[in-house]
């Protein structure tokens, strides 16, 4: 669709800056960090690329899903073999779990529609059951955990009963409510001879190793294939579920309850059984991160922004998509926990600040200073002459790429801890990106990728030009597409 | 009957500054149709301003300085960001405004730190002895001040222009439109103030509550529950119910142990006041499924 004359290969002053910081980062990577990190700079590095190389056609193969699917499972499959084990096993392991939730949160908010904040409490509730029982009763950690489902899934009833009447801000509400008012139940004196009060409970003094002594089968890669094991289940329970009857009538809620009731679909048997998987499947993940890595268990590990965190993660990786569920738990647990307390402890040389400061910079003004200054640039050309828009258009972006980086290099060096600290402002990194992902890319990266799903180096370099690089002044494959099939808009 | 009589009027207090809070979500729920989630944050954040303008200049200047800024704080959150979603599913303005929670929260720590901060009452000293019904002096400041800060938020859209446009734009922005009204300034203006109120609540509850970035986390539920029982479009509605659960929850901290006695329950309460937020919730979810629209709100009726 693109054709060579078509693309401007002169690139834009975002584009400058965000090779510059592509290139840095490079020099880090070759200074040895993460993977993830390089991961990261890969991506950026490719839509450099791709701009640059948007003519040249990549393998077809590239494009087949099952090509990925494997990839990925490979990937899961090697990483605590591949990873230096321990702490990095048992991060592996979280984010597994984290993906499980995920997953279950997207069947609940995602497919079915029903905002929940309340997922930190679902997964609350299972880890105190479990610990509750092997803790004041001595449960075998199976039984317990067997229960502990049960559990989870009534209090998804408990709740999806309520939210049968309510919907959208309100049901937010409720749900809000719900996550903010569980460590409070939690910490209450009557209940604390069961689940600890305000301290929790630990499980130190209890061991949950592999049941067989293989060599390579070591306590940490024995949770993490555990967690993958349910993970998989976890998926394919979803996938099969939202293909099935049961689960068309609860996507059916999304759209419209009223359109669903009169197709027949009863929508409180819907929500409720949406409600209860949902929180079985989270229940169940909780005894992974709380019981098994952490073994325990506080109200305080369970406040609102866990839940917030799991909303957050979805819409990284993408609403109703089980692999975009998996995508974006990674991510948060890599880039927005692990990556950001690396800054914090690495403070004698400063690289790693540096290289997070790098990417931060560089994704802002590829996303937000291009698509601002998009806006921008309109206005102008309706008001001035084109020329002196362009002229304008350029200044501002030179304008937005220095200023933003003298703001970070100015807090950087008024911080040393005081105002740039990386710990603090997690919170609000994690929720920038919230706000910029709902903004620019709603449909979260899977959605990204679904769109280069051709995925020859023309469609990334259309997609990429579509989404992040798009220069105002020259806009030349959509009318080439609209060309070829007139009535498509006016059918679609 | 003094004790509670007692509990009552500090009920009606406290709960005067939830209705406010609610009032914020009343407004923008009018104007633009979603709830701001960052609403607590941003009063949070708002507060600490005004608790560093404190270390320069009196009381009354910081209280009358910090509401401008809240106010372009909330128009300019509208026009640049809530704006760009106008004609999007609905969640996307919900989960941008959970974004500006995380935002502001992690501003306010980041910038002023975890401890905690003390603002000094305005008014302070024995407080009022009318028979044996103590009424401490800043908790009349505050019910005062919400009481003239509804009054003049009232006269505002009842008795001005800019109120007129304001209440045509929240009942049918189309048709206001056509009037001539421009409604996009109309709901800058409406996430403005709302923004004012939240500055306000803050400032207000500061010296009640202690001064930490996570100040706001109950008054954003107290808030939500006071808008479910009053009704998210009923402005009158939000601040009695804001009174009433201020007045609930004081009586369930004097007397949730006597009620439990009194039905010989199988167990004993030791601490009530763990229970406050847990009744707001309970309540929030025993209205709604009684009245979906609120108690004093209108049902939403929805069309296939």
């Amino acid at each position: 669709v693109i054709n060579s004359r078509q693309i401007n290969l002169t690139p834009t002053p975002a584009e400058l800056a965000a090779l510059f910081g592509a290139g840095y980062f490079l020099w880090f990577i070759a200074d040895g960090s993460t993977g993830i990190v390089a991961g990261v700079v890969g991506v950026v590095v490719g839509m450099i690329l791709s701009r640059v190389v948007g003519v040249v056609p990549g393998p077809s193969w590239l494009g087949r899903q099952h090509v990925w699917g494997a990839v990925a499972v490979g990937f899961l499959l090697a990483m605590p073999f591949v990873s230096s084990g321990g702490f990095r096993t048992d991060q592996l392991a979280t984010a597994v779990t984290w993906s499980l939730i995920v997953v279950s949160l997207n069947l609940l908010s995602g497919y079915a529609g029903q905002v929940s904040f309340a997922h930190s409490a679902f997964v609350g509730v299972g880890a105190y059951a479990v610990a509750a029982m092997i803790d004041s009763a001595g449960a075998n950690i199976l039984i317990a955990t067997l229960v502990a489902v049960v559990i989870a899934a009534s209090a998804g009833v408990l709740v999806g009963v309520p939210a049968v009447r309510l919907s959208g801000p309100y049901l937010a509400i409720a749900t809000a409510g719900l996550a903010i008012v569980f460590p409070d139940i939690i910490r209450l004196q009557e209940l604390s001879s069961v689940v600890g009060g305000p301290s929790g409970l630990s499980l130190f003094q209890h061991e949950f190793g592999p049941p067989v002594h293989w060599s390579w089968l070591t306590t940490d890669r024995w949770y993490y294939f555990l967690a993958l094991i349910s993970l998989g289940a976890g998926s394919l329970l979803v996938f099969n579920l939202v293909n099935s009857a049961a689960g068309r009538a609860m996507q059916a809620l999304s759209e419209s309850e009223l359109a669903a009731t009169a197709c027949g679909i009863s929508v409180p048997l819907a929500k409720v059984s949406a409600f209860s998987i949902s929180a079985a499947m989270a229940g169940f993940s909780g005894v992974f991160i709380f019981i098994l890595t952490n073994r325990s268990v506080s109200p305080d590990a369970f406040d609102v922004f866990l839940g917030v965190n799991f909303m957050v993660a979805m819409i990284l990786g993408g609403l109703s998509s089980i692999p975009g569920s998996v995508l974006g738990a990674f991510i948060f647990i890599f880039f927005y926990r692990e990556g950001l307390s690396t800054i914090t402890s690495e403070t004698e040389d400063g690289t790693n600040k540096w290289l997070f400061i790098g990417s931060l910079g560089v994704m802002s003004v590829l996303v937000f200073g291009s698509t601002t200054v998009k806006l921008l640039a309109a206005r102008f050309e309706e008001a001035w002459s084109w020329k002196f828009a362009r002229l304008v258009t350029t200044l501002l972006k030179l304008g937005l790429a220095v200023s933003l980086a003298v703001l970070i290099v100015i807090a950087y060096r008024q911080g040393e801890g005081e105002l740039f600290n990386a710990t603090r402002l997690r919170n609000g990194i994690t929720g920038l990106s919230l706000v910029l992902f709902i903004l620019f890319l709603p449909k979260g990266l899977m959605g990204l990728l679904r769109d280069f799903s051709g995925l020859t180096w023309t469609a990334i370099a259309q997609g990429v030009r579509r989404y992040i690089l798009v220069d105002p002044t020259d806009q030349p494959s959509d009318s080439a597409l609209v060309s070829e099939s007139p009535g498509r808009e006016a059918i679609g | 009957v003094t004790q509670f009589v007692q509990q009552v009027v500090t009920g009606v207090f406290t709960g005067s500054l939830y209705g406010l809070m609610a009032l914020t979500f009343v407004l923008i729920w009018r104007s633009s149709r979603t709830l701001n989630f960052g609403q607590g944050e941003m009063a949070t954040f708002t507060t600490f301003i005004a608790w560093a303008l404190l270390l320069h200049v009196s009381y009354v200047l910081a209280f009358a300085l910090v509401l401008p800024i809240a106010f372009l704080l909330g128009a300019g959150l509208e026009r640049g960001l809530i704006r760009q979603l106008q004609g999007k599913p609905a969640l996307n303005a919900l989960l941008v405004t959970l974004g500006l929670f995380l935002i502001f929260n992690s501003l306010s720590l980041s910038i002023w730190g975890a401890e905690t901060h003390y603002i000094e009452p305005p008014v302070s000293g024995s407080p009022f002895d009318i028979w044996g019904v103590k009424i401490p002096k800043y908790g009349l400041f505050v019910f005062g001040m919400t009481i003239g800060l509804t009054a003049l938020l009232f006269m505002l859209f009842q008795f001005t222009k800019l109120g007129l446009a304001l209440r045509a734009t929240a009942l049918n922005a189309k048709a206001a439109e056509l009037a001539g009204i421009s409604t996009g300034s109309m709901l800058m203006v409406g996430w403005g103030l709302a923004a004012v109120m939240g500055a306000a609540v803050g400032i207000l509850i500061a010296p009640i509550a202690i001064l930490t970035p996570n100040m706001a986390f109950g008054l954003l539920l107290l808030g939500f529950t006071a808008g479910v029982l009053g009704g998210l479009d009923s402005p009158g509605g939000v601040v009695i119910a804001g009174c009433l659960l201020g007045i609930i929850q004081n009586l369930v901290g004097a007397y949730l142990d006597d009620v439990v006695r009194f039905l010989q329950l199988p167990f004993g309460i030791e601490n009530p006041n763990q229970y406050r937020n847990i009744v707001a919730i309970a309540l929030i979810i025993l209205v709604l499924q009684v009245r979906p629209g609120g108690l004093f709100g209108t049902a939403n009726k929805e069309r296939a």
